[in-house]
C-alpha cells in the first residue's frame, strides 16, 4: 500500500526534487489503521452483497439464487422475518423518543451548580457503561412475577403487577423499559452538553423580559438543543434497529415470538440454520432501510435543526 | 486544551451568576424538589445494581421470598466459590479471557490508532485526505453487513472458535479513537515540535516524545472506551466462539443462564463480575467518559 501511494505521484516528487520518502513516512503512520479498516470493515461488505444473491451454508461454495432471497422477504415467505421486523419497528417507536424525553428531563435536572449535583450525574450514567447482558439478567429477575422487585413495589401501592416476561404486551414494555434505562444517561450526556452552549445572557434578557419557564425553556433552551436531539435521534434510531443482546438474555424473543428482533432473526438465520445468503440479504436491507431513514430524518432536519 | 475551554465557559458562565444574586436564585423549594427528584431516579439506576450485590451473597432459597430481602441472611460467599470451582461453566476462565483480550485490545488500539492519528494531524502526503474520508466512511458500515463474509474467511483460515476475530480487527480497525485523538493532535500547538525538527528530530521521535506525553487525556478516554467496548461486546463472542473454554463474560453469562441447574444467585455473582471491572473503570475516570461522548458522540 504504501509503495503504491508513493509511486503514484513519481513526477511531482521528481519535479520538487524530493524523494518519495515524506509519502512513505505518511503511509507507515496511517498503514496499520487504514489497511486494517479496509480489510475488516470495508472490502467485506461487497461479498455480503453476493451472497445476499446465493443459498449459502457459509461452507461449501453459494449457489447462485438470483433474487430469491429478497423475494422471500418481500413475499411474506418467512413470517418470522416480518414478526421481527414489525417487533424492531415497534420497539423503535416508543424506544427512540421515550430514551430521549428521559435523556431530556434528566438532564434539565443536572444542568446546575448545586452541590452534589455531579454525583448525580455519575449515577444516572452508571447503566450505560454496563454490559447489556448483564443489565438484561439483572432486570429479568426485577420483572419476575412472583419475586420481583418491580411486582413488590406496585403491590405497596395496591397494584397487583402484571406476569411481566410472561405476556406478549407486557414483556416489549418490559424490555423497552430496560433499554431506556440502559441508555437515557448516554443521551443525558449529550443533551447536558448541549444545554452548557447556551448563553446565560439570553436566559437572563428573556428573563427581564417576563418570559416564564416554560418559554424560557420552548424559545431559548429548545433551539440551541436541535443539533444534539438530532443526533440522537439518528444515533438512537440505528442503535434500536440493533437491539439484540438485552432481549437474547430477558425474553428469548418471547413469550413466542412477542419481542423477537431484527438482529435475532439475522443471527438465529445465519448461525443457527446456516442459511447465510437469506442472512445476507436481511444484513443489506437493513443497512438500506437505516440508510434511507436517516436520510428522510436527515431531510425533515433542515426544518427543525438550528446550527448557530 | 480542551480543559482551557471548558474552564474559561464555566466563567463565563458563572460570571454573570454572581452579579444577580437574589432574583435568579432557585428557591430553596425549588432546589429541595430537585434534590428529591435527583435522589429517585438516582435509586433507580443504583437499585438494580444494589439488588445484583445483595443476591450475589444470598443462599438460593432466599432469593425466593416474597417480599423480597435487600439484605442477605446469611451472608454467604459460595456464589462466587461456585462460579470459579464448578465443572460445567469455568467462570474464571471467562474472566481471564475477557481481561487479556480486553487489555490487548486496548494496548494495540492506542498504539494503531495514535500512530495513524499522527499521520493524519501532523504530516501532509498523497493520499491522505481519501484515506481519512475512507475512515469516515466507514463509520457508517454496520457489524451486520461485514459479519458473514468475515465468519466465512475466519472458518478457512480457522480462526473460527480463536481469539482472534475478538482481538486483532478491534485493534487495527478503528475509527473512532484514530478520529479523537487525530482532533486532540490537531489542537496541540505545533511550537512544540518546530524546534524539535529543527534539531532534527524525526517524526516518529516527535510523536514517541512529545505528542504523546501530551495526549495523555484524550489516550486515557480512547483506552476507557476500548476496554469497555471490548469487555461488554456480547455479539461477536457468541458469532464466533463455540468453545465454552474460550467464552468470555458475556457469552458465559448467557449460556450459564441457560443452564437448567443455574441457581439465581449465582447467576447474580457472575453478572457482578460482568459489571464491576467497567464500574470501576468508570467511576475511577469519569471525567474521560463524559469528555469522550461530548467530544465525538460515540460510546
Amino acid at each position: 500500500m504504501a509503495v503504491t501511494a508513493a509511486r503514484a505521484r513519481p513526477a511531482a516528487q521528481r519535479r520538487k526534487k524530493k524523494s518519495a520518502w515524506p509519502a512513505v513516512r505518511g503511509w507507515l503512520f496511517i498503514g496499520p489503521v487504514v489497511i486494517g479498516t479496509l480489510l475488516f470493515n470495508v472490502l467485506p461488505m461487497i461479498p455480503t452483497l453476493y451472497t445476499s444473491l446465493t443459498n449459502w451454508d457459509g461452507i461449501s461454495s453459494p449457489q447462485w439464487a438470483g433474487f430469491a432471497n429478497y423475494s422471500r422477504i418481500f413475499s411474506g415467505g418467512d413470517p418470522e422475518f416480518m414478526k421481527s421486523l414489525i417487533n424492531t419497528i415497534i420497539y423503535a417507536v416508543v424506544y427512540v423518543p421515550v430514551g430521549i424525553a428521559v435523556g431530556l428531563v434528566l438532564a434539565l435536572l443536572v444542568n446546575r451548580k448545586a452541590r452534589g449535583i455531579v454525583l448525580f450525574r455519575a449515577l444516572f450514567f452508571m447503566p450505560v457503561v454496563t454490559s447489556l447482558v448483564a443489565i438484561g439478567m439483572v432486570w429479568r429477575w426485577i420483572f419476575d412475577d412472583q419475586y420481583g422487585v418491580l411486582n413488590w413495589l406496585l403491590s405497596l401501592v395496591g397494584i397487583t403487577g402484571p406476569h411481566w416476561l410472561g405476556e406478549p404486551v407486557s414483556a416489549m414494555i418490559a424490555v423497552m423499559i430496560t433499554g431506556v434505562w440502559a441508555i437515557m444517561g448516554y443521551n443525558m450526556v449529550i443533551l447536558l452538553a448541549g444545554l452548557q452552549s447556551v448563553p446565560a445572557e439570553l436566559l437572563d434578557s428573556a428573563k427581564v423580559d417576563g418570559a416564564g419557564a416554560l418559554n424560557r425553556f420552548r424559545h431559548v433552551m429548545l433551539p440551541v438543543l436541535t443539533p444534539a436531539l438530532f443526533f440522537l435521534l439518528i444515533m438512537s434510531t440505528i442503535g434500536s434497529f440493533q437491539v439484540f443482546g438485552l432481549i437474547f438474555v430477558m425474553t428469548s424473543g418471547g413469550p413466542g415470538d412477542s419481542t423477537y428482533v431484527y438482529i435475532y432473526e439475522l443471527w438465529y438465520q445465519s448461525f443457527q440454520l446456516r442459511k447465510m445468503g437469506f442472512g445476507s440479504a436481511m444484513a443489506v436491507l437493513l443497512f438500506l432501510v437505516l440508510g434511507v431513514i436517516t436520510w428522510i430524518q436527515w431531510r425533515l432536519s433542515k426544518r427543525w435543526v438550528f446550527y448557530q | 486544551m480542551i480543559d482551557t475551554v471548558t474552564a474559561t465557559t464555566t466563567e463565563r458562565r458563572s460570571a454573570p451568576r454572581r452579579k444577580r444574586i437574589p432574583t435568579n436564585r432557585e428557591s430553596r423549594w425549588f432546589t429541595t424538589f430537585i434534590y428529591v427528584v435527583c435522589i429517585i431516579i438516582a435509586c433507580t439506576t443504583v437499585g438494580p445494581f444494589i439488588w445484583m450485590l445483595s443476591t450475589s451473597f444470598k443462599i438460593p432459597s432466599e432469593a425466593v421470598t416474597f417480599p423480597p430481602h435487600w439484605i442477605p441472611h446469611p451472608w454467604v460467599t459460595s456464589n462466587y466459590t461456585y462460579l470459579f470451582n464448578n465443572d460445567i461453566l469455568p467462570f474464571g476462565k471467562f474472566f481471564i479471557n475477557s481481561a487479556y483480550i480486553a487489555v490487548l485490545v486496548v494496548i494495540g488500539r492506542l498504539f494503531v490508532c495514535s500512530l495513524g492519528a499522527y499521520g493524519f494531524a501532523r504530516l501532509s502526503f498523497p493520499g491522505r485526505n481519501a484515506a481519512f474520508g475512507l475512515l469516515l466512511a466507514s463509520l457508517m458500515i454496520p457489524d451486520m453487513l461485514t459479519v458473514i463474509p468475515l465468519y466465512s474467511v475466519y472458518t478457512k483460515l480457522h480462526l473460527i472458535n480463536t481469539h482472534f476475530p475478538l482481538i486483532v480487527p478491534p485493534i487495527v480497525a478503528n475509527t473512532f479513537g484514530t478520529f479523537l485523538l487525530r482532533q486532540f493532535f490537531m489542537g496541540i500547538p505545533k511550537e512544540f515540535e518546530e524546534a524539535a525538527l529543527l534539531d532534527g528530530a524525526s517524526h516518529l521521535r516527535i510523536f514517541l516524545t512529545i505528542m504523546l506525553p501530551l495526549s495523555k487525556p484524550a489516550l486515557a478516554t480512547v483506552a476507557v472506551f476500548t476496554f469497555m467496548n471490548s469487555w461488554n461486546d456480547f455479539f461477536n463472542p457468541l458469532v464466533y466462539l463455540s468453545d465454552v473454554n474460550k467464552f468470555t463474560l458475556p457469552a458465559g453469562l448467557a449460556f450459564f443462564q441457560g443452564e437448567s441447574a443455574t441457581q439465581y444467585t449465582q447467576l447474580m455473582a457472575g453478572t457482578m463480575l460482568a459489571v464491576i471491572p467497567t464500574l470501576v473503570l468508570f467511576l475511577a475516570a469519569q471525567r474521560y467518559f463524559i469528555r469522550g461522548i461530548s467530544m465525538s458522540g460515540l460510546k
